[in-house]
């Protein structure tokens, strides 16, 4: 069996948990795109969950008062009595809220979302989360506060069709039976430390994702059948939950894992007693093999091994094309900061933008009127003005509504007005480490100007063979200072896939409303290739190239010469993507970049 | 009502315990802000407070829980009193309100009650949020995050402690008198400056590093998690313990002495560190008058003034936005400088 479809296995494992224990586990955070992938995992969902719960789709462009519930106007009026109507936090209860397109949902909804989770028992019972996260871009991705209220993260994208041909053989009353158990399956204390451990050893700063792994545990233990977590409930716990984004402080230069494809060959049809069984990803050779005939292991690991075993299943984990993806700040948080909360200067307007929630006013000049909002104001007072004797409209109609201008709202739009500029950096050999120093300085001097005038920056460096995101757009001076000082330098020059990756992002940011700026500093000398190959030549027609697409989308750019002498190869770049050029013949000119991109902000 | 875990189960996090139990003894500090990273126990903190606050006497049926023997009543209860009718009054526990980050306006302040008008075609005013923590707690989670007008609007109340709403032809004003409970994770947002002076007090949590209170953490939350009546029951008698020691040192609290050299001492110290206004000297008399009587001493001195000048001065100190170190750090910094100069 290969290693995709071990991982398959696994996403079906973390399915059929979540239908055990909404309550202890919160939830499942799948990123993907929309496809095959994800219906059959979904379908696979819904066959698991008992039948008095079921999968209650939330729309991406959800209000709060569809959430909360709010007065049904309709009911209202032919009743003469308030009638309220449901909302979906309500219908959610017992059930499964699905989130599609999570990572574009309001701020405040995820926020009343997760508050409903953390205390739980609003009204009685519990629900849980499924958050179907499209983002692709870095930096793009689902609220990070939600992330960390929900135990699973699984990554759709790497598999196949052929993957998705067997599935566990789990059925619901295999569920069923488990949630009857969980509720006296103990965890031992030496299994809780051996999670508490690892999650440190791994740099896993949340309680969360360490509560959340007793509780997979646990849970696992339950589907098995076992009244007891055992070592590898532990195991399977800590490769589950302990995922990627949940990881604080990064360890240590992140390798490759090197995945073991040499699985054992258990079938899993032939068995379907035990269709949890697990086969283990990690290759430690100590660790209990489970084989069709378990045999016992005559002794068991120590604490410590054990934690080895752990921290070693969890990193591998890791999806496969994780590293061959842009590093989704894999530096320190995966917060992309402005997915929380408001990111640059907004501006409402009553033209365009995201919708908002009405507020009172006069239609006109460009405002339109909220029909809905108008009559739900105007309601409660239909009986008052009744009595009023100078009211025009009073008439015998039973259906008219009685208006005045006060009732009248207008519909609200938010536009973002905020500017991110982002950095590309040429951090490679060519580009002396002093000229990295520069940038660094550049974009404190912006973060100090960002400060007052509330933007935010990112920044991409280029080296060896490819872009890297070093700081997702961020206001945060904290985090930018703690992602520069680690900034690495050396190495080739990969200028394609820096302008490429800086596209991307900018082009992720508009359509959040954002005005990007992007500032490249770099001599303009590529040396690799889209391939990641070296070679001077293709290099350089790759990076015009990428020029090219980069002037195509309109983005404000600036392009800093970091050559000693301006640069032909630069300016030609430059030329290409219509760009303004900026010669940097000396040093300590953090001040002019800074000047200079400002400068740009306040054409915009 | 879902259960609490009970605050005397939390593990570490001492000093953010201590700013809360403080803001519970003498209230005029001024709330506390919290920051730090996701997960760090924040949110669960202040929700086991509720249990932990001795009851307190309120109204009957009053939306507002007035305290029959001020004389501060909200409207419906000084018409009551005026008409010679005698205030019935009951115990209820102190009320302590989650604000949720989308919460509109409507909710926050009050709003026309809209069953009533439909129904009966009276106008009156249903209370919101500022109403329920009157006399208790408000937490607002994510404080950073939060809408600019609801800020401006929470630091009015918070600051004068009444609740005015003109709206929708409704003309009403509450008493709203509560601790402001703050939280937030720096790294998504900073706070404004106004905002930050109006916090008492100010903690920065991290996350335990040690591996023997995170094992205990973890292993506490999974048996309250289990069994909550029980875990609740076993930590019944450290509760009433702090419960007691609170009522205690907020008895105590107007008896505790501090002298004028301390006085100085303060504030020599807030010129030293070039905080703004006389906020900070103010709070920072406050919570050593408290921390004092919450050790049972009738006299304040220096090492109180240690303990309180980092939590109740950190925020308050000018930023400069290129000294990336954390305000914990730079307060220390400033006070071993000053302690030094002043030992000489």
């Amino acid at each position: 069996m290969n290693s995709d479809q071990v991982a398959w296995f696994d996403t079906n494992v973390v399915a059929a948990l979540v239908a055990i224990n909404p309550r202890g586990l919160k939830g499942i955070c799948l990123r993907g795109q929309f496809g095959p992938v994800r219906d059959s995992w979904l379908s696979y969902f819904s066959a698991l969950c008992p039948p008095t719960a079921r999968l209650i789709k939330a729309p991406a462009n959800l209000v709060a008062e569809q959430l909360m519930g709010s007065l049904d106007i309709e009911a209202t009026l032919n009743q003469g009595s308030l009638v309220l109507s449901k909302g979906l936090l309500e219908k959610a209860q017992g059930n499964f809220l699905l989130l599609s397109m999570a990572e574009r949902m309001d701020t405040q909804v995820l926020a009343l979302i997760s508050q409903a989770l953390d205390s739980g028992t609003t009204y009685g019972t519990e629900f849980g989360v499924i958050a179907l996260d499209e983002s692709e871009a870095a930096g793009d991705s689902f609220s990070p506060r939600m992330m960390d209220r929900l135990a699973f993260e699984v990554y759709l994208d790497q598999f196949s069709l052929a993957n998705m041909k067997e599935n566990l053989a789990i059925h619901a009353d295999d569920i069923q039976s488990a949630k009857k158990l969980l509720s006296r399956v103990v965890c031992s204390v030496d299994f809780i430390e051996v999670l508490t451990k690892s999650a440190l050893k791994i740099g896993i700063g949340s309680f969360r994702a360490n509560q959340f792994a007793v509780e997979t545990a646990r849970t696992l233990a339950a589907l098995r059948g076992l009244q007891e977590v055992s070592q590898d409930e532990v195991v399977d716990a800590a490769r589950l939950v302990y995922t990627y984004s949940k990881i604080l402080h990064a360890p240590p230069e992140a390798e490759q894992p090197n995945r073991d494809d040499g699985e054992n060959s258990k079938d899993e049809e032939s068995d379907d007693q035990n269709p949890d069984q697990n086969p283990d990803q990690n290759s430690e050779s100590n660790h209990p093999q489970e084989d069709g005939d378990q045999q016992p292991n005559p002794q068991p690991p120590s604490q410590e091994e054990l934690e080895d075993i752990v921290v070693a299943a969890a990193k591998a984990s890791v999806p496969k094309d994780f590293f061959a993806r842009s590093k989704k700040g894999a530096r320190s948080t995966n917060a992309a900061s402005h997915t929380s909360g408001k990111s640059g200067e907004s501006q409402n307007s009553f033209i365009s933008g995201r919708p908002m929630s009405s507020r009172k006013g006069q239609p006109g000049g460009g405002r339109r009127l909220d029909v809905l909002k108008s009559i739900r104001a105007a309601i409660p007072w239909q009986r008052l003005r009744e009595r009023h004797i100078g009211s025009q409209q009073y008439s015998s109609g039973k259906n008219k509504i009685d208006f005045r201008s006060e009732d009248l709202h207008i519909k609200q739009y938010l536009k973002r007005r905020g500017t991110v500029t982002i950095f590309l950096v040429d951090a490679s050999g060519s580009s002396a480490t002093q000229r990295l120093a520069e940038a660094k300085g550049a974009l404190e001097q912006l973060l100090a100007q960002c400060y007052i005038r509330r933007d935010e920056v990112a920044m991409l460096s280029m080296r060896g063979s490819k872009a890297e995101l070093i700081l997702p757009p961020t206001r945060s001076l904290v985090r930018a200072k703690r992602n520069l000082a680690t900034l690495p330098g050396g190495g080739g020059t990969p200028l394609a896939a820096g302008f490429r990756a800086a596209n991307e992002m900018a082009i992720v940011l508009k359509r959040k409303g954002l005005t990007p700026i992007i500032v490249i500093l770099s001599d303009g000398k590529a040396n690799v290739n889209l391939k990641g190959v070296g070679g001077r030549s293709e290099a350089h027609s790759d990076a015009l190239l990428a020029a090219k697409e980069l002037r195509l989308k309109n983005h404000c750019v600036l392009f800093v010469d970091t050559s000693p002498q301006p640069e032909v190869l630069a300016q030609e770049l430059s030329h290409m993507m219509a760009a303004q050029y900026l010669a940097l013949p000396y040093s300590g000119s953090g001040k002019m970049i800074s000047h200079a991109a400002i400068q740009l902000a306040s054409v915009q | 009502m879902a259960l609490n875990f009970p605050f005397t189960a939390i593990v570490s996090q001492a000093e953010m315990k201590l700013a809360i139990i403080l803001c519970t003894i003498d209230p005029s500090i001024g709330g506390v802000l919290i920051f730090g990273d996701r997960g760090t126990g924040k949110s669960t903190t202040i929700r086991s407070l509720a249990s932990l606050l001795p009851e307190m006497k309120s109204v009957a049926a009053c939306h507002y829980h007035c305290d029959p023997d001020s004389s501060n009543l909200c409207t419906d209860c000084l018409a009551k009193k005026a008409s010679g009718q005698k205030l019935s009054s009951q115990l209820i526990s102190v009320p302590v309100v989650d604000l949720p980050l989308g919460a509109t306006e409507d909710r926050v302040v009050g709003a026309l009650d809209i069953e009533k008008a439909l129904t009966q075609g009276i106008k009156s005013f249903e209370p919101g949020l500022l109403a329920k923590a009157n006399r208790g707690y408000l937490y607002i989670d994510e404080v950073n995050l939060l809408e600019d007008h609801l800020v401006d609007l929470l630091i009015d109340v918070a600051a004068s402690g009444e609740n005015i709403i003109e709206r929708e032809g409704l003309s009403i004003r509450h008493p709203a008198r509560f601790v402001l409970i703050g939280s937030g994770n720096p790294e998504e947002g900073e706070l404004r400056p106004q905002m930050l002076d109006r916090f008492g007090l100010s903690i920065e949590v991290r996350t335990p590093t040690d591996f023997k209170e995170r094992v205990s953490i973890i292993k506490k939350r999974d048996e309250f998690e289990r069994n909550p009546e029980q875990f609740i029951a076993q930590c019944q008698e450290e509760e009433l313990e702090l419960k007691k020691k609170i009522s205690k040192s907020k008895k105590m609290l107007d008896k505790v002495e501090v002298d004028d050299s301390l006085l100085e001492l303060a504030t020599k110290l807030c010129a030293h560190l070039g905080t703004d206004g006389l906020r900070g000297e103010l709070t920072v008399l406050r919570a050593v008058r408290a921390l004092a009587a919450y050790e049972g001493k009738k006299k304040a001195n220096l090492e109180h003034l240690k303990k309180i000048a980092p939590i109740a001065l950190g925020h308050r100190l000018r930023r400069n936005p290129l000294d990336d170190s954390s305000s914990n750090v730079r307060i220390e910094r400033a006070m071993q400088e000053f302690f030094a100069d002043t030992s000489k």
